[in-house]
């Protein structure tokens, strides 16, 4: 048991919240139509960053299905920015939702916890690939979509192993030197998600 | 647990009417381990029939380590140990004291502190408004007292907090309107209270209202055992049947029959005595604050420093 593994359930609704934040990615987007669908409540806004090979048309969905309080993006760091900015006039009851890749739902977490939201006023859902986003513990290069136990580190060229132990304040797993002991010594790649 | 410090009083003053404030050194001058705001110690009293035993928050400078300073209200219904302290302890009077321990830490992450303190509740509530001026955070302080006269180390808060500290006297009808003062806060806004237990109450409840998770809401009191009635404890593991006196907590008297129990802060708070209820004949006069609504309605767990049994047959996993 890896207790720094990240686990994720379906999002559901905070009934305690008093205003609630949907903030989604690419495939994420499928899960903010399930959670508006479970359910209204009264302050809701939703920010949705689309991906050209996305062709479930989220957008359009999310845009009908809360048209008042809809906005796109066109890439992540825009929403993230546009987060921040969100966040900065926030006031005490907000709950955030997040949906998408787990290095996005692990990027917009560390820019809540640093606008002051506490564990339990954030909810996240993965979405898509499972591949996971690798940190070279050598040259601090992080590489977003690993499918493999092992990788050469585009950054410096090691080959690297990638363990369980997920960084939430990196929004990444740790890779280190595989044959760091034994020069040449690398067990067989292979792949782990699609 | 680690280990005591022995310490002896300094220096004792009476504050305002009705608290004295002791410092607290080691005899060899060293200097005593470095603690947070919002800490507490375990002071060991010397008492004619038992020794007392009861947690109190460090209120000073937690940057200086020469002296822990604890202030202490003389209570009317008090068991003994502020008597003994307002009584008996005098300059040079050794005493033991734990490690401090923070149940009532600021969150390192927080961006606004609002700290609220009620009567002789100010004490955790100065330690933590130092650790917060010196780190430049944005902090508030409500400090709500009896009567003019009662306002013990209101001019600390006003040198720490300056237009920040709001003053309200009771005498004079005013209150801390709880609603309005968390209406309206920015994200990352923390709330810390310390008072009596409606104070805490009405302070939670309205945090409650204005939808804040309870991550946000942070609150400290120390209780003494009240005086119950008598009964009789069994340790279904150690096969022990041990009487607990009116006045002895159930704490206590497992610890006179030199059984030793899981213990720390001794004021149900820190939640270290759980302990399962196997049977009980009665019901569990449950004093603390640390144990959930639910757990407290289900019956299988009691406090053992502050909560005791309405019955006469009491049987714990111990």
């Amino acid at each position: 048991m890896i207790h720094s593994k990240p686990s994720y359930v379906p999002l559901a609704w905070d009934t305690e919240g008093a205003s609630h934040l949907l903030v989604a990615h690419a495939g994420g987007g499928e899960a903010l139509l399930r959670l508006l669908d479970s359910g209204r409540y009264a302050s809701i806004t939703v920010r949705y960053a689309g991906e050209p090979f996305d062709n479930a048309d989220y957008a359009a969905r999310l845009a009908r299905a809360a048209p008042e309080a809809f906005q796109y993006f066109d890439s992540v760091e825009a929403m993230l920015d546009a987060l921040r900015a969100d966040l900065a006039t926030s006031r005490m009851g907000l709950r955030l939702y997040l949906a998408g890749s787990e290095r996005f739902l692990w990027r917009a977490t560390g820019i809540a916890t640093a606008a002051g939201l506490c564990a339990d006023e954030i909810r996240r859902e993965q979405a898509g690939s499972r591949a996971r986003a690798v940190y070279c513990v050598h040259c601090k290069n992080i590489e977003p979509q690993v499918t493999t136990n092992i990788l050469t580190c585009p950054g410096c060229a090691r080959t690297l192993m990638v363990r369980d132990h997920y960084s939430a304040r990196l929004a990444a797993y740790m890779g280190f030197q595989v044959d760091a002991e034994a020069p040449g010594a690398i067990p067989a790649v292979e792949t782990l998600y699609a | 647990m680690s280990a005591s410090i022995s310490v002896r009083v300094g220096a004792i003053s009476e504050v305002v009417p009705g608290i004295k404030e002791f410092s607290l050194s080691r005899p060899d001058g060293a200097p005593l381990p470095s603690y947070s705001g919002g800490s507490h110690v375990l002071v060991t009293l010397p008492g004619a029939s038992r020794a007392h035993r009861n947690s109190y928050s460090l209120m000073g400078d937690p940057s200086r380590t020469d002296a822990y300073r604890i202030a202490v209200r003389r209570h009317a219904g008090s068991r003994g140990g502020s008597r003994v302290l307002h009584e008996q302890v005098e300059v040079g009077t050794p005493l033991t004291i734990s490690h401090p321990l923070n149940l009532f830490p600021i969150a390192r992450l927080g961006r606004k502190h609002i700290l609220v303190a009620g009567g002789i509740g100010v004490t955790p509530i100065i330690a933590q408004a130092h650790d917060l001026a010196r780190r430049g955070a944005d902090f508030e302080v409500h400090y709500a007292f009896r009567a003019p006269d009662q306002a013990a180390y209101a001019d600390v808060l006003r040198d720490l907090a300056g237009t920040r500290l709001h003053r309200y006297c009771t005498a004079s009808g005013e209150r801390i309107d709880f609603r309005g003062m968390l209406a309206d806060q920015p994200i990352g806004t923390h709330l810390y209270v310390c008072g009596p237990v409606n104070f805490i109450d009405a302070a939670r409840s309205a945090a409650r209202a204005h939808r804040w998770p309870s991550s946000h809401i942070h609150s400290e009191q120390f209780l003494s055992p009240p005086v119950g009635s008598a009964f009789e404890v069994h340790l279904a593991r150690s096969g022990r049947r041990i009487a607990v006196a009116p006045d002895i907590s159930l704490l206590e008297a497992i610890e006179q029959a030199g059984v030793a129990a899981p213990q720390s802060c001794r004021g149900g708070a820190c939640g270290q005595c759980e302990t399962e209820v196997m049977e009980a004949d009665g019901q569990i006069a449950h004093h603390d604050v640390y144990l959930s609504e639910a757990d407290k309605a289900a019956g299988r767990k009691i406090m053992l420093c502050v909560s005791r049994l309405q019955g006469r047959r009491l049987v714990l996993n111990l």
